[in-house]
């Protein structure tokens, strides 16, 4: 009680300094004083306890294994990631061409959708090796892996887009005769971009991930054949290293389709 | 001769097995030129008369003749507006006020022409280029209007148009439709509101529809002669016939 | 004019359809429209996955197993720490930009380190699944509970109630509708993360049938061990449907459609 009387009529010293920091950092600090901290208990750990290794490389040996390694993890990660944009850019198109053909055409929608509701549960991670088996090892097999494990949730992000589109809005184009290509053209299309920006944002994720273990499961090159080589090797710190630069430049894709986002937002709707 | 005709108008929703009757053996003419509102409670089918009329909505029975033909499908010289002024947001306002000649496929420099005198009318004049979240909700509907009206379209369909607005704002609106429609005559209009103050102020005539399955109970004349003035609401005889149309309502929603 | 498709059109039109692309498939194959060592003929995937059933089922347990145990165990802690997020505001602070970052790590890439650190077995298949299943829950929870109405929430303070009965009687159900979608993408995680645990130990499982039979383009077993993998990934989502069904109708709140949401989707 008293120490509420005292406050008021001017903060206390110390409370003005919280509210200063606070302020100043933006509230980065404390997530990022976390990290640094973690970072550091763990290097410590991994010095004084006599751990091997291979089970837990600290931070240090992680950072030199990158700095080591760089040329070599840029050469793979780039592989791997001219792959994911490749398979992105399929999958947008694919996704959005199926989304239109079932808004043009009710009878295909109705044919077809609930298949594509099926399909969309069924674990299609476990078809990576089949792609292997019809395109053998190289990167048309993880791409067209990847396509296939991302192109679903454009679809969905297209078609929910479409069907979201407003009753009047669509009222409006019947009374004014338009035909259902403008009234996709009009006003379906843009009004589904941020629906299609989700999907994006997730396919960017599923694309990574399907093209890496497509490498995981057969490849001679890229991150993820990389990674069980060191596996292979034991050599811990540098499976961390590559997941580190595999981050990093799925971070930079994911970010300019997040950029994209804003960009339209921004263009469209102000 | 009748421009707008409905016969035994009859519309009937089949929502999985169950017959709900919205619309039963509605009768009604409109004259070419007329301001015609529909006055009801929510939800009683007003708002499917006027679908029908747009071309939007299925007849299940009956005959809906305009300009002496049956209705078969939406017609290209009516202009419609939703209690959603329905703005592309992505549009500026004279992209807005275009779209109705861009899906028709007309050449849109005439038509820009009358959008710009349109949007003049409203008083959007130094907002046409903005995007419609810089507006409010009244300048929105202005907007709509415009649309309505831009390519010059002989029936004109309103959908409450006004009822999402606060008061003031809808007072300003009714004024401006008053203005607006007066200055440009020969036009046919079918207006739906539930305020009985908006029918009287702009009608010529009211028709009351009763709750469903709805039916068209009254067709009361508004005996003010045109142009009419904003201060005509404060009068007696309005007053008295606002009372009388209340007293209609309340009898229906009882019978 | 808008017509009405009855019930049974939306039933029988896609049913149709399915029917009739097994029977060209089949055809196809059949009559070497396309190889049999690229697809199987449904109907001989079929006849394989009854004659080599009991080879197959203690794999097809296996993965079954180690699915719902991951899932159990990533849901409880997920849900647990998300409520420990809610209510600890400096652990929040300071955890919940690294589990954001985490989860947007592409963890699959980590599945041979755990197989370096835990050996080929079931607990490295185990942890691996459980981990990158374990984020979308925890961070979906912790969404659903920072989601309450902020009047309900003003409306609770006003009567004096405590943190704990808030959490039980108002935050938790609010957030229900959000724990479940995580609960959903947990589950298919937790079935993507056991399959390529078992594609890279290669050990057991219907993952390790998938690789063997590509290896040994034995095309007709890969297409029996991906016929049981459909069939366990739909049982498991569905189940996880119908929970959420059970969980809504007690809670009286209205229920929306299963899927078709982008953020839902299954690797």
């Amino acid at each position: 009680m008293s120490a509420e009387v005292s406050s008021i009529g001017g903060l206390p010293a110390s409370r003005r300094l919280e509210g200063i920091m606070c302020r100043f950092a933006g509230g980065a600090t404390l997530p990022v004083g976390f990290i640094l901290i973690s970072l550091g208990i763990l290097e410590i750990l991994a010095r004084t306890l006599t751990v091997p290794e291979v089970l837990f490389p600290s931070p240090g040996r992680v950072l030199t294994a990158l700095v080591i390694n760089a040329p070599a993890l840029c050469h793979h990660a780039a592989l791997t990631v001219s792959q994911v944009v490749v398979a992105l850019i399929i999958s947008l198109a694919v996704g959005v061409a199926v989304a239109t053909v079932f808004t043009l055409s009710r009878v295909i929608n109705k044919m077809f959708a609930p298949l594509f509701v099926v399909l969309q549960i069924i674990p299609k991670i476990a078809l990576a090796p089949l792609f292997v088996v019809w395109f053998g090892p190289g990167a048309m097999s993880h791409l067209s892996f990847a396509v296939c494990l991302s192109f679903f949730p454009i679809l969905a992000g297209a078609r929910a887009g479409f069907e979201e589109t407003s009753a009047d809005a669509v009222r409006l184009c019947s009374a004014l005769r338009a035909s259902r290509w403008q009234t996709l053209i009009h006003v379906k299309l843009p009004m589904a971009l941020p629906q299609l920006f989700v999907g994006a944002k997730v396919s960017t994720t599923l694309c990574i991930i399907g093209v890496v273990l497509g490498e995981f499961v057969s490849a001679n090159a890229g991150i993820g054949w990389y990674i069980v080589r060191a596996a292979a090797l034991s050599q811990t710190a540098n499976i961390l290293a590559a997941l580190v630069v595999l981050s990093l430049f799925g971070l930079l894709v994911y970010g300019m389709v997040a950029a994209g986002e804003i960009a339209v937002r921004r263009r469209m709707f102000g | 001769m009748s421009f707008i005709r409905g016969d035994g108008l009859r519309k009937v929703y089949d929502p999985d097995g169950k017959a709900v009757e919205a619309l039963h053996n509605v009768n009604f003419s409109i004259e070419k030129g007329e301001f015609v509102s529909i006055l009801g409670p929510s939800g009683c089918g007003k708002s499917t008369l006027l679908m029908m009329c747009a071309g939007l909505e299925e007849i299940s029975d009956g005959l809906l003749m305009i300009a002496g033909a049956p209705m078969t499908g939406p017609r290209g010289d009516v202009g419609i507006m939703f209690q959603d002024p329905t703005l592309l947001p992505w549009k500026t306002v004279v992209e807005n006020v275009l779209f109705p000649a861009r899906i028709a496929r007309i050449p849109i420099e005439p038509v820009r022409q009358r959008a710009h005198a349109l949007l003049d009318s409203v008083g959007l004049q130094s907002f046409e280029e903005h995007r419609p979240h810089q507006l409010s909700g009244g300048m929105r509907q202005r907007v709509s209007i415009c649309r309505a009206l831009v390519n010059d379209p002989s029936i004109l369909l309103m959908d409450e148009p006004f009822s999402a607005l606060d008061a003031i704002t809808r007072d300003q609106m009714n004024v401006l439709l008053l203005d607006l429609w007066q200055q440009q005559l020969a036009r046919t209009a079918l207006f739906i509101t539930h305020s009985i103050r908006e029918a009287v102020l702009l009608s010529d005539r009211i028709l009351v529809m009763t709750k469903r399955p709805a039916t068209i109970v009254q067709n009361v004349a508004v005996p003010f002669s045109r142009p009419r003035s904003p201060e005509l609401a404060e009068g007696v005889e309005f007053n008295r016939l606002c009372g009388r149309l209340r007293s209609m309502i309340e009898d229906s929603h009882v019978g | 004019m808008l017509k009405r498709s009855s019930r049974a059109q939306r039933i029988l039109l896609p049913l149709l359809n399915c029917i009739c692309i097994v029977l060209l498939w089949q055809y196809a194959v059949t009559h070497r429209w396309i190889s049999p060592l690229s697809l199987a003929a449904p109907f001989d995937a079929a006849k394989v996955a009854a004659s080599s059933f009991d080879i197959l089922l203690p794999h097809i347990l296996a993965t079954a197993y180690a699915t719902l145990l991951t899932f159990l165990l990533s849901s409880v802690c997920g849900i647990f720490l998300g409520a420990l997020l809610m209510h600890w505001r400096a652990f929040r602070l300071a955890v919940y930009p690294s589990l954001v970052m985490f989860q947007l790590l592409p963890k699959i890439a980590l599945a041979p380190l755990f197989v370096v650190w835990f050996g080929v077995n079931l607990i490295s298949r185990l942890s691996f699944a459980g981990f990158i299943s374990f984020f979308p829950i925890v961070l979906a929870t912790l969404a659903g509970l920072r989601a309450t109405d902020p009047l309900v929430l003003n409306l609770c303070r006003s009567m004096r109630a405590s943190p704990v009965q808030i959490f039980w009687q108002v935050r938790l159900p609010y957030a229900v509708p959000l724990i479940m979608s995580g609960l959903k993408v947990g589950m298919t995680l937790a079935i993507t993360g056991v399959i390529v645990s078992e594609f890279v130990t290669v050990q057991s499982g219907l993952g390790y049938i998938i690789v063997f039979a590509s290896s040994n383009l034995q095309i007709d077993l890969m297409f029996a061990a991906l016929g049981w993998v459909s069939l366990i990934g739909l049982m498991f989502y569905g189940a996880v449907l119908l929970l959420e069904r059970i969980i809504l109708m007690r809670l009286g709140a209205p229920v929306t459609g299963a899927l078709s949401r982008p953020g839902e989707a299954v690797p």
